[in-house]
Formats: structure tokens, C-alpha cells, sequence
């Protein structure tokens, strides 16, 4: 850790110190005194910046913009850590164990992924919360966090092939050193060679396509939310940026303070995979 | 030599049919296995005879496999379905699509050649001036804006230039052989929102390629022999480093696609984007699989065209790939 | 894409009729243009609209302005004047037996169909069967729409002569007249398009003053119909625009965006969540804004049938916490400016039925009382769901509203899915259920007479007395014409008390009936069984290039309606020379 501290420009810091921020304010934002993110304040729609009692402002129908960003850092966050969190778990045991044992099982898994992967990540998104945001039964409605769900499954079907095809990338560059094939001749069992032996050295690479995964996912769930099939009943960065996209002409900050949180965001979270990257000293295609 | 290339790119196009039958039927399951059931959104009608006949015109009666081979052979044939509303076919799908189509084909095109117009003196400017002051500066802006999604640019833009300013329509297409200035004028600024990160990307890639070119022996012999900047840049630095450029085009299509979503949204253009937007939300199905499968057909084409283009150009890769 | 807003929502009915829109009147077009030059014929104009045109064919029914896109096309037998009226209009004259019962229609002569087919007795008669849903087997499933409910009534339609035909009704009606307007929804159209699903949905055929020539769900274009059966009042030949094109721009910041540059040349916005825009539009001097009449009466829908709305307590908690002023102020102004009204009537003061008596204000002493009584009542918490559709109004309409009621304990939690998704469960299928949310916002009720107020309100038209539509359609379709009938009420009223009186006001032909129709009001209120939120009003601005409108005087007298829920009359809009 310090190793990777001591290196970083300035840039990169303050890179990791915003998406600390970030990760901070979505673990305690909650507890913060904030007004209710879902409650207008019938008294003061779109104040501007440092009003009183509200420090970003409103926007036209009266929600706090700064509890917005906060909370909604939550939802967002949450969104893109779980789909790349859970895609990447998924896509590299996928892909190291396919790429180890090669053959049959392999080509399969590879046809797999690029049969997921010929479909463009945001027409599949769209497809799959589409899909799967339909309730079959008309007195279950389909609750908000259910949406959540839904979306971070179909993010995570996107995430996963990407991620897998990496780590596969990674594991057939590894598999033939020596100290694999010593292990191998030397009998040692396959779980052994894997986790001892290959996982270590796959991970930075799933590492730093993480991060740049983080900034596509985040990015993704805010395009959702304009295409209207997004968190729309919930507190997102995405949500924020549908809600006020059709009023930026008459109260712009709104539309300025959620977008600009989320370009900082996606921008601290590529230049950390490219500074990962970069450190490790790695070559993958970008996402 | 030719011969390999020519078995490899069998061997391509083989594997890119089973990529597009996986996608298609991979697409089909999931819509039959919607939790509402088809038959439950589609099949009205006044008595049960005229909703049998009409599930069996439908195929829902079917088993999704047998299904999906009917589905396939249609849509190989260029019957993509139809809409279905008020229990009756109402509009076939390849007529919406047939006008849908040009106009986001028009949309990518456009973008990915302004975006490599841009990008090529960009990528060699900055890669020329690596380490100093104004490749950093541009690194970074580059990088910056490639960041902001799209569409965040689009809704500034419209906003701007379209309403401000008024320099461009904020909204609408035209098509070229109503008006071509007005067609351009319409494309301005849907093309300049879908081109920003791809420029940034294809910058950086280039910038890197040519530095690891300008290192080459080759490059350094051409430089001690005295060649001119503007020759070796030409003959010996940009034709390889164009290849991976040509592949991070093609493989930029797909996203481009998905891009386009987002801005024909913003923009209110006449795409297939949008028709996907409207099947989605007036739960035509059918039409969303063709439209979904078509996508995924293009792109999955222009993925192992730039292969085999590639590997036909520069045998090195090819190598590489088959390794 | 997201659509709409709350009450946009019933706009895009997609089942049948439109019980959302209506047609409209003539708010004082507010023409800033100092001088408006004569109208004369010629003109290209691009119009952006807020729905999309699914079908050219009269059942997939088109909401609001995609309304006004057909109504380009189609017209009816009967039309709105400027005061509400329903007056006779592809038809020449409408005259009632004694008794009520039996309606002779005189037909215009020499109108004839895009097709060049003329509008005769047997294509008047086939279309009216259509409506009834009569025909269905015969021309195809599409024509069964959900507006078979409002002409339960009918008992038989034929030819009475070469020129006229004869509506026999079940029970005397002395407005039936009205009924036929159904919110400017009762096409006629040529009997080559009725038979042919396919044709219908791509390019129907009617007498307006436009044709179809190119049609998609995200822009039609409309071409001057050279036939048009009617000039203005100097003799020029209607219309006066050659060709129209409706592109569907979903976001009213996009629409504004258009008018502002010049992209569009008219847009239409809503007061169901377009306010701002709305304010915004009338506010930009380059923009002249024409607005419908506030004919349009919103509502929250209880559900009558299932908890907690089958409770009164429920009901009345909710209207004495609804705390109309603060809503009023929050969804329906901006910057001080203020777009629909607040309701003091379940319909409006131009509609006969409005009596403010029993209405129900915001008492909150009161909502408490009633929420600890159906608590005590019941065991129960009031709590409930409100659907709404994914647009970011319709969440903020809703979470205002939840914000209101929770003063009182009364916990609402907001249901999202998407327009489509609403509409299709609150009008299920026929014979596949019935609206299962607990409270459903829409605006059905509209105009100034009671044919867009009592069909929604009984628990099934064919159920009334006198009628018998077994004796029409056979025991064995009898059902799927009761399920419709029960389709159109979502509500779910089945009270007999309030169907004696819905029918007794309905089919009283003597001069007690307006008592009777206030009546029906009064119960209504008294029961809490709808809840009335701000009046929907419809706003248009036009460019400058468009310069005004003709004074819309109908062929039977009178001024015609230049603004409705479907948007302007294009009939009479010119453009600037």
C-alpha cells in the first residue's frame, strides 16, 4: 500500500482522496444531519448555492441537492462496487479456472463471453432491466430496491465477461512460467496452483480493469436513469441527473452539482485504474 | 503465408457465427422467459379459439428451442417480426427499421470520422511533444473529457448551442436527401457529443503507439539515415501504429451503438436507438429482440472484419492473436 | 423515454377509449402578434408532440396529442363548440324522438374519405357498429375498443333513408347526442381501412382535413387532404397548412429547446408535469402560447373494492388529509406563476354536474379522527400504494403527496413502473381482472356535459336497467361486453345506491335531470369516493412563423373548440406571410 502511495502524482492523490470522500459519504451519509433526500421543502424551491439550510441549493421541486449527492453516493456507489465486485469475483474464477484447464471447457467459456460481449453494455443493461423489471403479478409491485437489484444483476452481467476475459487473458500469460510448470510437474494439485500460484498474480490486473469498470458502471447507471428505466423511485446520482435534466435552463445548478460529482467520480476512478496499471506495469485492453 | 491468413479467417468467420447464434438464441430465451408471460401481453381477444390461433400465430405455443429456430430462419431471411398490438399484428418491424437504420448508421459514421480526423494530428502532436508542458496539458484534458459521459455533454450542448447560441438545431434530424446543409446542421451536435471520448480515447492510443514505434531499431535507423520527421512519421510510424487504431475503431463500434441510445434520446433523433426505447416502453418484445440481435450482428461482423482486415495488414498481429 | 407524468398517465391509455383526453375550447388564443395577416393556404410546419402515435387505427388509443394527430385525419359525427357544446358536425342534424328513444342522424352530403369512398349511410352505419363493437368478427379485432362502454346504451343502429340514419336506444337519453363525442374519439372512417388490421394501423383512412403519408411512432407526417369537405368563412378552401409533421419529442425541455430555436414551429406541453416548462414558454416573448380550457378534472382514484379504500374511514382520512392549497402551490407554480386550478367540485363549474356540496376540505383534526377510526376499525395502519411512472414529475407529484398525507399518519408508498405498465393493470384485459391498485391517478373526467363523467362511475353500463346486450350479441358474447363495461370503471364503484342514482340522472329526459346529475355529485363527495386534485390545462406555443387561427366557425353555426387536450384545431392555423 504505501509502495503504491509513494508513487502517485498529485493528481492521482487527489484521485483517491475524492473517491475516498465519496466512499465515506455513502457509508455515513446517512447519519449526517441532512434533510430527507425524498422530502421537498415546500418553502424554498430552486435556491441556489449556499442557501440557508441548504448548502448546494435546491432544485425546482425543492429536494436538497447536497443530501441528494450524499445519498445518492450510496446508491450509485453501491451499484458499481457490487456489479464489478460480484461480476469480477464471477469473471475471474470463470475465466482462471476455463484458462487453466483449456481445451473444451475454455473454448466454451471464451464463446460465452463474446457472445455477451457482442452485445453493446448498455443495450444489454437496457434489455436486461427491462426484462427483468416486470412484475408478473399486478397487486406485486416492483419496490425500488427491487430495481436496485435488478439493475446491479444486469450491470453485473455486463461487468462479468469483461473482467473474465481478462483474467483468462492473464492466466495464459502466467501458466506456462516456470514456476507453474515446476508446480504442475511436481504434482502439486491444481486448487493449490491456482490460488497460490496464478490468483496473486491475476488480481492486479482484474484490479486496475476494476476501477476503470467502476467509472463505466457508474456512467451506465446514470444513462439508465435518462433512458427512464434507472433508480427513478430512488436517491441516485443518476436519478438526480434525469430529474433535472429538462430544468437546467432555468435552475442550472442542479443539473451542475450532480453531473459534476459524477464526472469527478468517474474521472478519480479511471485515473486510479490507470495509475494501477500503469504501477503493475500492465497491457489490457481497456473496457 | 496468404493461405493461413485465409484459414485463420475462416476459422474467424466460423467463430463468428456461433457467436451470433449464441447471442440470437441467448436473446430468445430471455424473452420467453419474461415473468409476464407473452401470452398474458399480447393474446387478447374475445374468446378462446381467436386466442389460441393468435398465441399459434405468435409461435408462443411453441417450445422456446423450436421457437427460436423459426425466430433464426425469419430473421435470416429479413423477416424481423412484427409489432403486436390490440390482439392483431399491427406494423412489421423491418419497416420501422429500415428508416430507423440509416439514421444511426449516419450517427456513428460521422462520429468515428470526425473522431479520427481529430484524433490522428492530436495522437502525433502530443506523442512528438511526449513529456512537455503541452502533451501534458492536452493528456489531461483528453482524459478529463473522456470521463464525462456523453450525454452529460449532449444536454450542455443542446442547451448552448442550440438554444443560446442558436447556432445548431438542439433537436431533430434531417435527412440528407431532403436538405443536406440541414442534415449537417442537425448532425453537428448529436456527432460532437458522441465524439469527445472517442477522440480522447483514440488520442491516447495513438500517442501511445507512436512512442513505442519512434522507439523501434527501424525508427531509430530511418532517423540516423537521416530521413526527414514528416517521411518516417508517414512511411514507418503511422501505418503500424494504425492498425491497432483500425482495431480500436472496430471495437469501438459496438459502444458507439450504445451510445447512440443515450444521444438520439437527448437529441430526439429518428434512430434505431430510439425504436429500441419505444419497444421497450410500449412492451413490443418481438421487435426488441430483432432490434437487439441485429446489434449484436453488427457488431459482432465488424469485430471480425477488423480481424481479418487486420490480420491480412499486418501479419505480426495475426501471429500474436493466433498465440 | 420515460413518458409521462402522474396524469399523463391515463393519456396513454393504450386499451381503448381515450378516457384521458378530451377536446377543448378556445382559451382567447393569446396571438401577441400585433397584426395577423388573412389567412391564406400554404405552409410546412414541424410540430413537437408529448405522445407517441402508435397506430393510425382507431383502438389502440392514441393518448393525448397523438390524439390530436388523428384528429388531423379523422373526424366525427358530432363536434365541440367553443362553450362545451356537442354539436352535429360530419352529421347535419341530430334530432330525438319525443321520448328520447329513438335518434335520427341526417348526413352531410358529398363528404367523401381519403379514399375517395363517400361518407353514406352504410359506411356511417357499419362505423357506429364498429363502435359498438359490433362488428369486431367481421372487420377485424382491433375496432373492439374500450368506448363500447359509453354506448351501452344503443339497442340498434340502421339506415333510414338514402340520407339519415336511425340510433334506437334501450332507454330514453335526452343528451345522448353528447355521448356520440366521447371525447372527440368516435371516428368515422372508410370502410376500406376498417376491415384490414394492418392497413388501419399504418394508414387509415378518414374525411379530415389531412391525410397520412408517412407514419412512425416518433414522427407522422400529414399532407393537406385537397378534397376537404369545408372552406372558412371567405371561401378559401380548408386547411390552410399543406403539410404537418408531428415529431414526438419526449422531453418538454426538449420541446422547449425546439420552439426557442426554431426546430419546431408549435409544441404542446401538459400541465400534468410540465409546469415549469409551461411558465417558462409563456414567459419567452417570441413564443405565443394558446391554452385549452379547464375542462379537464383530475383525480386520485380510490378503489372502492379492496383495503383500505372499501373502507369509508380510509377515504375520508385521506380527502380531509389532503391538504389541497400547500399541493396546489408546490406542483402547479412556478416562480409564482400558477397552470390549472383548484378543484372546490369533483367536476368543474362550466361541467352540469358541478355542486360544491359535500366536497371535502383539508382539515387535519379531522384525518387524524378518521385514520384512528379505521385503525380501530380495522387493526390496521392507514397505509397504501400510489403507482406512478418513472418520470421525474410523477415522483415528485407523488412524494408530495406522500409528504402531505403523512402529517395525518397516513403512510403512502410510491409503486414505480412504467406508463405502459400502469395502464395495462388499471385497464386490464377484459374477463383478466380488474384495476388492482389500491389508488389510481388519472383524469377521467372532462367537458362541460355528463358523458365523460357518468360512464366511469357505474359499475357497468350494460348492467343498467332496460338494457339487455344478450338480446344483441347473444348470451354467448354477452360476457366480453360486460367485462368491458366493467373495464372503464376503475374506480370499481358497485354501490347500488350510487348506480340507482348514476342511472336515474342519466336516463331522466324531463326537466328534473340537472337536479338529478348535482345529485350524483353531492353522493360522490359525501363518500369520499374520488379524490379531486388541480384541473389539467394543455398549453401550445407557437413560433413566429405561425401567425394565427381561423375562428373555427362550424358548418352547423358557432365557434368551434381551438384548443383541446388533443392540441390546437391545425384546421384554422396559418402561417405568417
Amino acid at each position: 500500500m504505501r509502495r503504491l502511495l509513494g508513487g502517485m502524482d498529485v493528481f492521482t492523490r487527489a484521485c483517491a482522496g475524492w473517491m475516498s470522500l465519496m466512499v465515506l459519504l455513502a457509508v455515513v451519509g446517512p447519519f449526517l444531519p441532512l434533510p430527507d433526500p425524498r422530502e421537498a421543502d415546500f418553502e424554498a424551491s430552486a435556491v441556489g448555492l449556499f442557501s440557508p439550510g441548504h448548502v448546494l441549493g435546491t432544485d425546482s421541486n425543492g429536494y436538497d441537492l447536497l443530501s441528494n449527492v450524499v445519498n445518492g453516493a450510496r446508491t450509485s456507489l453501491m451499484i458499481a462496487f457490487v456489479s464489478v465486485v460480484v461480476g469480477g469475483a464471477l469473471g475471474a474464477a470463470i475465466g482462471i479456472v476455463s484458462a487453466y484447464r483449456r481445451g473444451r471447457i475454455d473454448r466454451v467459456v471464451n464463446l460465452l463471453f463474446n457472445i455477451v460481449l457482442s452485445i453493446p453494455n448498455l443495450v444489454l443493461g437496457l434489455a436486461l432491466v427491462a426484462i427483468l423489471a416486470t412484475s408478473s403479478d399486478p397487486s406485486v409491485v416492483i419496490s425500488p430496491s427491487r430495481r436496485v437489484v435488478v439493475i446491479m444483476i444486469a450491470l453485473t452481467c455486463v461487468v462479468l465477461p469483461v473482467l473474465g476475459r481478462i483474467a483468462r487473458g492473464a492466466t495464459l500469460t502466467w501458466i506456462n512460467r516456470e514456476f507453474v510448470v515446476a508446480a504442475r510437474s511436481m504434482g502439486m494439485r491444481d486448487r493449490h496452483i491456482i490460488l497460490r500460484h496464478i490468483v496473486p498474480n491475476v488480481l492486479p490486473a482484474i484490479y486496475s480493469v476494476g476501477f476503470l469498470a467502476v467509472g463505466v458502471v457508474i456512467v451506465a447507471e446514470g444513462a439508465l436513469s435518462l433512458l427512464g428505466v434507472g433508480v427513478v423511485d430512488g436517491v441516485s446520482w443518476g436519478a438526480m441527473i434525469s430529474r433535472v435534466a429538462g430544468e437546467f435552463t432555468f435552475v442550472p445548478h442542479s443539473m451542475y452539482v450532480p453531473v459534476t460529482v459524477l464526472a469527478l467520480t468517474v474521472i478519480a476512478s479511471n485515473q486510479l485504474g490507470d495509475y494501477l496499471r500503469s504501477r503493475l506495469d500492465l497491457r489490457e485492453g481497456r473496457l | 503465408m496468404l493461405r493461413l491468413t485465409v484459414v485463420s479467417a475462416l476459422r474467424r468467420l466460423l467463430q463468428a457465427g456461433l457467436v451470433v447464434i449464441g447471442a440470437t438464441f441467448l436473446l430468445s430465451l430471455l424473452l420467453r422467459l419474461l415473468p409476464v408471460g407473452l401470452e398474458d401481453l399480447y393474446v387478447v381477444g374475445e374468446n378462446e379459439a381467436s386466442r389460441k390461433a393468435f398465441a399459434h400465430e405468435l409461435r408462443l405455443d411453441r417450445d422456446p428451442f423450436t421457437y427460436y429456430v423459426l425466430w433464426l430462419w425469419d430473421f435470416v431471411r429479413g423477416d424481423l417480426g412484427w409489432y403486436v398490438q390490440g390482439g392483431g399484428l399491427s406494423e412489421p418491424v423491418s419497416g420501422r427499421l429500415s428508416r430507423a437504420l440509416p439514421v444511426s448508421l449516419q450517427l456513428v459514421f460521422y462520429a468515428q470520422a470526425v473522431s479520427l480526423v481529430v484524433a490522428v494530428p492530436l495522437g502525433i502532436f502530443t506523442a512528438l511533444r511526449a513529456g512537455r508542458r503541452s502533451d501534458r496539458a492536452l493528456s489531461y484534458g483528453l482524459f478529463t473529457a473522456s470521463s464525462i459521459p456523453n450525454f452529460v455533454f449532449g444536454l450542455l450542448m443542446a442547451s448552448f448551442f442550440g438554444v443560446t447560441l442558436a447556432w445548431f438545431p438542439p433537436l431533430g434530424y434531417v435527412a440528407p436527401t431532403e436538405n443536406l446543409g440541414e442534415h449537417i446542421r442537425s448532425m453537428v451536435l448529436p456527432v460532437a457529443a458522441l465524439s469527445f471520448p472517442l477522440i480522447a480515447t483514440y488520442t491516447r492510443l495513438l500517442r501511445t503507439d507512436v512512442i513505442a514505434t519512434l522507439r523501434e531499431d527501424y525508427v531509430t535507423m530511418a532517423v540516423s539515415k537521416g530521413l526527414s520527421t514528416r517521411r518516417i512519421l508517414f512511411s514507418h510510424v503511422l501505418r503500424p501504429s494504425s492498425v491497432t487504431l483500425f482495431t480500436s475503431f472496430a471495437l469501438n463500434m459496438g459502444a458507439l451503438i450504445g451510445g447512440t441510445i443515450v444521444i438520439e434520446q437527448v437529441f430526439t433523433i429518428p434512430g434505431i436507438g430510439q425504436e429500441i426505447g419505444i419497444a421497450i416502453f410500449s412492451r413490443q418484445f418481438f421487435a426488441l429482440q430483432s432490434y437487439v440481435a441485429l446489434i449484436a450482428v453488427g457488431f459482432i461482423v465488424f469485430n471480425m472484419l477488423a480481424d481479418i482486415v487486420v490480420g491480412f495488414v499486418d501479419p505480426r498481429t495475426r501471429e500474436r492473436r493466433s498465440a | 423515454m420515460t413518458q409521462q407524468t402522474t396524469r399523463r398517465r391515463l393519456r396513454a391509455l393504450g386499451v381503448g377509449i381515450g378516457l384521458a383526453v378530451a377536446m377543448t375550447a378556445m382559451a382567447s388564443p393569446t396571438t401577441s402578434a400585433a397584426k395577423v395577416s388573412a389567412p391564406t393556404q400554404g405552409g410546412d410546419i414541424t410540430v413537437g408532440i408529448f405522445n407517441q402515435l402508435l397506430s393510425t387505427c382507431y383502438s389502440p388509443n392514441a393518448a393525448n396529442s397523438a390524439l390530436g394527430v388523428m384528429r388531423t385525419v379523422y373526424e366525427g359525427l358530432v363536434e365541440q363548440r367553443a362553450d362545451g357544446k356537442i354539436v352535429p358536425y360530419l352529421a347535419e342534424s341530430i334530432t330525438p324522438s319525443a321520448d328520447y328513444k329513438t335518434w335520427t342522424i341526417g348526413l352531410r352530403s358529398g363528404i367523401t374519405f381519403h379514399d375517395g369512398t363517400p361518407m353514406n349511410v352504410q359506411a356511417v352505419v357499419t362505423n357506429l357498429q364498429a363502435i359498438r363493437g359490433l362488428t369486431a368478427a367481421a372487420l377485424g379485432r382491433h375496432t373492439l375498443g374500450s368506448g363500447v362502454p359509453l354506448v351501452a346504451n344503443i339497442k340498434d343502429v340502421r339506415p333510414a333513408s338514402a340520407t339519415a340514419v336511425t340510433i334506437e336506444l334501450w332507454n330514453g337519453q335526452k343528451d345522448f347526442d353528447e355521448w356520440l363525442y366521447a371525447s372527440g374519439r368516435f371516428f368515422m372512417r372508410s370502410l376500406s381501412t376498417m376491415g384490414n388490421a394492418q392497413l388501419c394501423a399504418t394508414s387509415g383512412k378518414g374525411t379530415g382535413p389531412f391525410m397520412f403519408q408517412s407514419v412512425s411512432p416518433t414522427e407522422v407526417k400529414v399532407v393537406r387532404n385537397p378534397n376537404y369537405w369545408r372552406k372558412d368563412k371567405n371561401g378559401v378552401q380548408l386547411p390552410y397548412l399543406n403539410s404537418i409533421t408531428f415529431k414526438y419529442v419526449n422531453q418538454a425541455a426538449q420541446r422547449v429547446n425546439g420552439l426557442k430555436s426554431g426546430t419546431l414551429d408549435a409544441a404542446g406541453f401538459t400541465s400534468a408535469g410540465e409546469i415549469k416548462q409551461i411558465v417558462n414558454v409563456q414567459a419567452n416573448p417570441n413564443v405565443s402560447t394558446i391554452s385549452s380550457p379547464d375542462d379537464y378534472y383530475a383525480m386520485n382514484m380510490f378503489n372502492t373494492a379492496i383495503a383500505p379504500f372499501n373502507n369509508k374511514n380510509a377515504r375520508l382520512a385521506v380527502a380531509y388529509a389532503f391538504d389541497l392549497d400547500t399541493f396546489y402551490n408546490q406542483r402547479n407554480c412556478f416562480k409564482g406563476k400558477c397552470v390549472g386550478t383548484k378543484p372546490s367540485s369533483m367536476v368543474g363549474k362550466r361541467n352540469i354536474m358541478f355542486n360544491e356540496a359535500g366536497f371535502i376540505t383539508y382539515d387535519l383534526a379531522k384525518a387524524k379522527k378518521f385514520v384512528a377510526a379505521y385503525k380501530a376499525e380495522t387493526g390496521q395502519d392507514l397505509a397504501f400504494s400510489l403507482p406512478t411512472d418513472t418520470s421525474a414529475d410523477s415522483q415528485a407529484s407523488s412524494k408530495a403527496f406522500a409528504q402531505i398525507l403523512k402529517k395525518a399518519g397516513i403512510t403512502v408508498t410510491i409503486a414505480t413502473e412504467d406508463t405502459a405498465t400502469i395502464t395495462a393493470k388499471a385497464f386490464p384485459t377484459p374477463g383478466t381482472g380488474l384495476n388492482p391498485y389500491q389508488m389510481y391517478p388519472t383524469t377521467l373526467f372532462e367537458g362541460t356535459g355528463a358523458y365523460f363523467v357518468l360512464p366511469f362511475i357505474q359499475s357497468n353500463s350494460f348492467r343498467a336497467p332496460g338494457i339487455n346486450i344478450a338480446a344483441v350479441v347473444g348470451a354467448a358474447n354477452a360476457p366480453t361486453f360486460l367485462a368491458f363495461g366493467a373495464l372503464i370503471n376503475p374506480g370499481r364503484f358497485s354501490d347500488p345506491a350510487q348506480d340507482t342514482l348514476v342511472w336515474t340522472a342519466q336516463f331522466d329526459t324531463t326537466g328534473t335531470r340537472v337536479k338529478n346529475l348535482k345529485a350524483v355529485t353531492k353522493f360522490m363527495q359525501e363518500n369520499a369516493n374520488v379524490l379531486p386534485v388541480p384541473t389539467i390545462q394543455y398549453t401550445y406555443g407557437f413560433n413566429k412563423k405561425l401567425a394565427g387561427y381561423d375562428k373555427f366557425i362550424l358548418a352547423s353555426g358557432g365557434q368551434g373548440r381551438a384548443m383541446t387536450n388533443a392540441g390546437p384545431n391545425w384546421t384554422g392555423v396559418y402561417i405568417q406571410n
